[in-house]
């Protein structure tokens, strides 16, 4: 006896094509959905784009006049150390000192004293 | 044959001395010498309000536009920081102030119940522009000059006070010595000591030197309180502490000499080491008296 309640073959075939409308359907919109976010993230994300780096390439090589309209920013003194490089060592004497017998205490012409002040 | 002549007077809060191997030449040299050191005392004193570098340290971190002898004493004085590693540095003004060292020395009376220790800013925030002649120092950055510019006087003094006598001259300041010019026969003659006011019978050595300068730094001088004295450590901001009372240099000019003797006291022991490998004649003297002499420094002879 047949079952009553199985589909027919016509049904069958409606819900088959109603299912592959269905999935096409939310491909398409997946597929807009991405479309979308994509642009709005380019717009809020801005990184290089092709003209940028065209500009750059040909920068490296700069005509003549082109550099010298070029704006060079210099850092204000303030911001530079003061000294740039190694300074000039200490250097010693040309010639040592050499000792010298004291002088009497009772000559007029006392040496010069080099000591703490 | 020429006799020397000796002039000597109170300046830049010392004595100053000139001496000529041509006493003809002695009034010429002292004119030079005085006016070298009044230039400097307008460029260099912390004491004096007019002077460019109290300018500088009242800028309150704006840059303050300089002469050309001040620019100068700074190329020195962070030349000495940049040799020393900092330990000779301009910028313990402040550290100087809270330990008591206020005011001209001469008229210094008090002794402060206690040191208080600040940190040293450190040379590298100090910035010169010779173009715009502008000296910049951060807000609460106070410059002294005191390790640099009495030697720096003591080399420009000598060069100047040379070139107008045509003589030989040795110029003394404080104890910083420089020679210019041609030196007497078998060189010029001076004495080192704890103190440059030492007596003639005073302990020190006495010898001889050709060319140069001559420096010396000791904690038995400029001393105030119970433990204060000039020379300031700038690791810890408080008067150095130092197995050595005296330290004297010699070197191809004053500068040098005075750098490399600071250095010495703040160092420490480490400066036996740091003295030998850069050739420096020393002569260094612990708190016995027992002396150490480095570098070719000459023994001492007896008594005649």
């Amino acid at each position: 006896m047949p079952d009553s309640s199985a589909p027919s073959p016509a049904g069958r075939d409606r819900a088959v094509r109603r299912v592959r409308v269905l999935a096409w359907s939310v491909a398409a919109a997946t597929a807009g959905l991405s479309a979308g976010v994509s642009v709005v993230a380019a717009h809020a994300f801005k990184g290089h784009d092709g003209r940028a780096r065209t500009t750059e390439t040909t920068a490296a090589v700069p005509s003549p006049r082109a550099a010298a309209r070029a704006r060079v920013h210099v850092p204000r003194a303030q911001h530079v150390p003061a000294i740039a490089g190694a300074p000039a060592p200490l250097q010693p004497p040309a010639a040592a000192p050499t000792a010298a017998p004291p002088v009497p205490q009772q000559q007029q012409q006392q040496p010069e004293t080099s000591g703490g002040s | 044959v020429s006799e020397p002549g000796t002039a000597r007077w109170p300046a830049l809060g010392t004595t100053a001395s000139v001496v000529v191997s041509d006493r003809l030449e002695l009034a010429a040299a002292r004119a030079a010498v005085e006016a070298e050191l009044a230039a400097i005392d307008l460029a260099c004193s912390r004491f004096r309000p007019d002077s460019d570098l109290s300018r500088v340290n009242a800028g309150a971190g704006r840059p303050v536009r300089v002469g050309a002898l001040l620019l100068d004493a700074l190329d020195v004085a962070l030349r000495a920081a940049a040799l020393t590693g900092g330990i000779v540095d301009p910028t313990i003004g402040r550290a100087l102030i809270l330990a008591g060292y206020d005011r001209d020395f001469a008229t210094m009376a008090h002794a402060r119940a206690r040191l208080v220790a600040t940190r040293v800013e450190g040379w590298q925030t100090v910035s010169v522009d010779r173009v715009r002649r502008e000296v910049h120092v951060p807000r609460g950055v106070i410059l002294d000059l005191g390790a640099t510019a009495k030697a720096l006087a003591a080399d420009r003094a000598a060069a100047t006070a040379s070139a107008a006598s045509g003589a030989g001259v040795l110029v003394n300041l404080g104890g910083d010595i420089a020679v210019a010019g041609p030196a007497p026969s078998g060189g010029w003659t001076v004495r080192v000591a704890d103190d440059h006011r030492a007596p003639a019978g005073a302990p020190g050595q006495t010898l001889a030197i050709g060319s140069g300068g001559l420096a010396t730094s000791s904690t038995t001088a400029r001393r105030w309180g119970k433990d204060a004295h000039h020379l300031i450590d700038p690791r810890t901001g408080l008067p150095a502490e130092s197995p050595w009372r005296t330290v004297t240099v010699a070197a191809a000019t004053c500068v040098d000499a005075n750098i490399a003797s600071t250095a010495a006291i703040v160092l420490g022991h480490a400066a036996q080491d740091w003295l030998e490998a850069r050739g420096l004649p020393a002569r260094l003297v612990d708190h016995e008296g027992e002396t150490l002499a480095l570098a070719g420094w000459p023994r001492e002879l007896a008594a005649a």
